[in-house]
């Protein structure tokens, strides 16, 4: 049984079928890879996994339960944290402000407490603190802890979008893109980082265009087209199934074997 | 303990003003201004959150209004009628806001500003014996204050009525800066940044930002009961959406990120440089237009914002060490060998 499982899964945009029968397992502690030509529907799964879109057909479960029609807060609580495609972070705020703003769900003080500052709270915000310098150390950013969300260079705001998510504490994690824009080095170190957060016992769903570090990284790909799944295996598969060449590179017959 | 000195140099001023100014008039000044901040304070709250409101008028208006029916037409005492107003307010905020509150966005503005102009029409025209019509409410009583072995006291001086200001506008700051300063606030900023970003974190972005309107509104009614038993009459106009696009005036003022400090500083400037350009007479809104206009082109941190970043900048350290050169030449060579 997978930690995620969609079934049959449809979302339209008006007369434009953006995913048409979709059926996929994610695993507990795998990386799935979710690769695809421009608008092929990976980022719309995205938002309807995490309730942000609400789709027309089929069934989401997590660990069992039917996350189907949640609101995206709902969908946070259940433990499934997520990135998105374009940075969206709390520009005007700090690094680490923007760090500790993730922890919204971890708060156990009562909120009577926390309006009044009782030691307990305060005891609490210190815990977080800490948690927060952890995630930040964790993912090799702690030294920019002070500086402006907006005045990071883009690599180092993607990783902050990955910090927050993980001060959610989740169980799956869903990277929308997380290398776009990266030079080689970079993207050399978010693989590294994919792979410690999934040590940590994190599972990932990866959405991205770099075949390099998607076929290095993920153990399973499922490949999708104009919001269908025409292919799923290990990456060694998805590089000589014909139908996914086609799909992705046209009929010219390119090589996917990048790697 | 800088900060403690500052905060009791400032309470002690702000308890000593009605000594040291003796004119009625001022302090009367000082007390408009107190109710505009709490309810610019209100106004920010809200953006903070991402609602643009243009209805803090009306809903000041309904505590002023429900105070004063309280009073004048059911025999309430002060206490209970100013106590019901906010509340009364808040959940009149509670069933408004859950319907205007989840489009959010421009849609909430233009809701915000029909109900500014239905609340205004409504206490006009209809329930005349009730709402008192065009011509509003007259012989709302002064507060009276019941201290156990003393008796009842009526405040009826100018002075005791900024003291009953200074009161509700620290127990607004109180109540809004714990808000800010705990797990609320934080939500608030990130909700009013990108609320997309605090949905997939877990923050139930249309509860965080219902309780910010309510509890916004609820300030908003309280100030509106204290400006009922302050002015003793009330007419529907002194409520209309013009008040609240000055609200948005005196929060641009004083600085949109100073949640507290700003609102005090706008609304405070903006309640005295008109004032202050009387004498200008009929040119008076005139000079005003082009003073703000100069003050939001020149200073777009606001007043409060612009101050703040002086500091940062050491410009007032550099000013200490010039006054302490022209006024103690001789200590400060000291000090620098």
């Amino acid at each position: 049984m997978g930690l995620l499982e969609v079934k049959d899964l449809y979302k339209n945009f008006g007369g434009l079928s953006a995913l048409t029968h979709l059926n996929f397992d994610v695993f507990d502690g795998e990386i799935l890879g979710f690769i695809g030509p421009n608008g092929a529907g990976k980022t719309t799964l995205f938002n309807v996994v995490t309730g942000f879109f609400p789709p027309d057909k089929g069934t989401i479960t997590f660990e069992g339960n039917n996350i189907t029609n949640l609101k995206p807060h709902q969908v946070a609580q259940r433990g499934i944290g997520r990135t998105f495609q374009l940075s969206t972070l709390c520009m005007r705020s700090t690094v680490f402000d923007n760090v500790f703003s993730g922890f919204h769900l971890n708060y156990r003080v009562n909120i009577l407490r926390a309006f009044f500052h009782l030691p307990s709270a305060r005891k609490e915000e210190e815990v977080m603190r800490e948690k927060a310098m952890k995630i930040l150390e964790f993912l090799g950013i702690a030294s920019l802890k002070d500086e402006l969300a907006r005045n990071l260079p883009h690599g180092h705001q993607r990783m902050l979008g990955v910090c927050i998510a993980l001060a959610t504490n989740p169980k799956l994690l869903l990277l929308d893109e997380p290398m776009t824009g990266m030079n080689p080095e970079e993207t050399e170190v978010m693989v590294g980082l994919v792979r410690k957060i999934r040590d940590n016992g994190v599972t990932i769903v990866i959405v991205e265009h770099d075949m390099k570090a998607v076929m290095k990284l993920c153990n399973r790909i499922v490949v999708l087209s104009f919001g269908e799944k025409i292919a799923e295996g290990v990456p060694k598969e998805i590089k000589e199934n014909k139908q996914v060449i086609e799909a992705y590179l046209g009929r010219e017959g390119i090589s996917l074997d990048v790697a | 303990m800088k900060k403690l000195i500052c905060l009791l140099v400032v309470g002690l001023l702000l308890i000593g003003l009605p000594m040291m100014i003796k004119s009625p008039y001022y302090i009367h000044i000082f007390i408009i201004s107190g109710i505009y901040s709490i309810l610019t304070m209100g106004f920010l709250m809200q953006l903070r959150v991402g609602l643009i409101s243009l209805g803090v008028a009306a809903f000041w208006g309904i505590g002023a209004y429900t105070s004063a029916i309280l009073t004048t037409r059911l025999g309430f005492p002060f206490w209970l009628s100013f106590s019901s107003s906010g509340i009364i307010t808040a959940v009149m905020a509670f069933g408004i806001g859950f319907i205007i509150v989840r489009p959010a966005g421009i849609s909430f503005l233009i809701m915000t500003l029909a109900l500014n102009f239905i609340f205004v029409h409504v206490m006009g025209t209809t329930y005349v014996e009730l709402f008192g019509g065009w011509g509003g409410i007259t012989g709302i009583p002064h507060p009276t204050l019941f201290i156990p072995f003393f008796g009842s006291l009526e405040l009826v001086s100018k002075n005791s009525y900024y003291y009953m200001m200074l009161f509700l506008l620290l127990l607004t700051i109180f109540v809004f800066y714990n808000i800010y300063h705990s797990r609320a606030g934080r939500a608030f900023d990130t909700i009013g940044e990108t609320p997309t970003l605090s949905a997939s974190i877990g923050i139930n972005v249309f509860r965080y930002r219902l309780v910010a309107f309510v509890i916004a509104n609820f300030f908003s009614g309280l100030a509106g009961s204290f400006y009922a038993h302050y002015q003793c009459f009330l007419v529907p106009e002194a409520f209309d959406f013009w008040k609240s696009i000055y609200l948005q005036i005196y929060s641009i003022l004083g600085g949109v990120s100073y949640l507290i400090l700003g609102p005090i500083v706008g609304s405070a400037i903006a309640t005295i440089v008109p004032e202050i350009l009387r004498f200008t007479g009929l040119l008076e809104p005139i000079f005003y237009g082009i003073l703000i206009l100069i003050f939001v082109l020149f200073l777009p941190a606001g007043i409060v914002g612009s101050l703040h970043s002086l500091h940062h900048t050491g410009a007032y350290a550099q000013m200490g060490k010039r006054i302490r050169a022209l006024l103690l030449p001789g200590m400060e060579i000291h000090r620098d060998k």
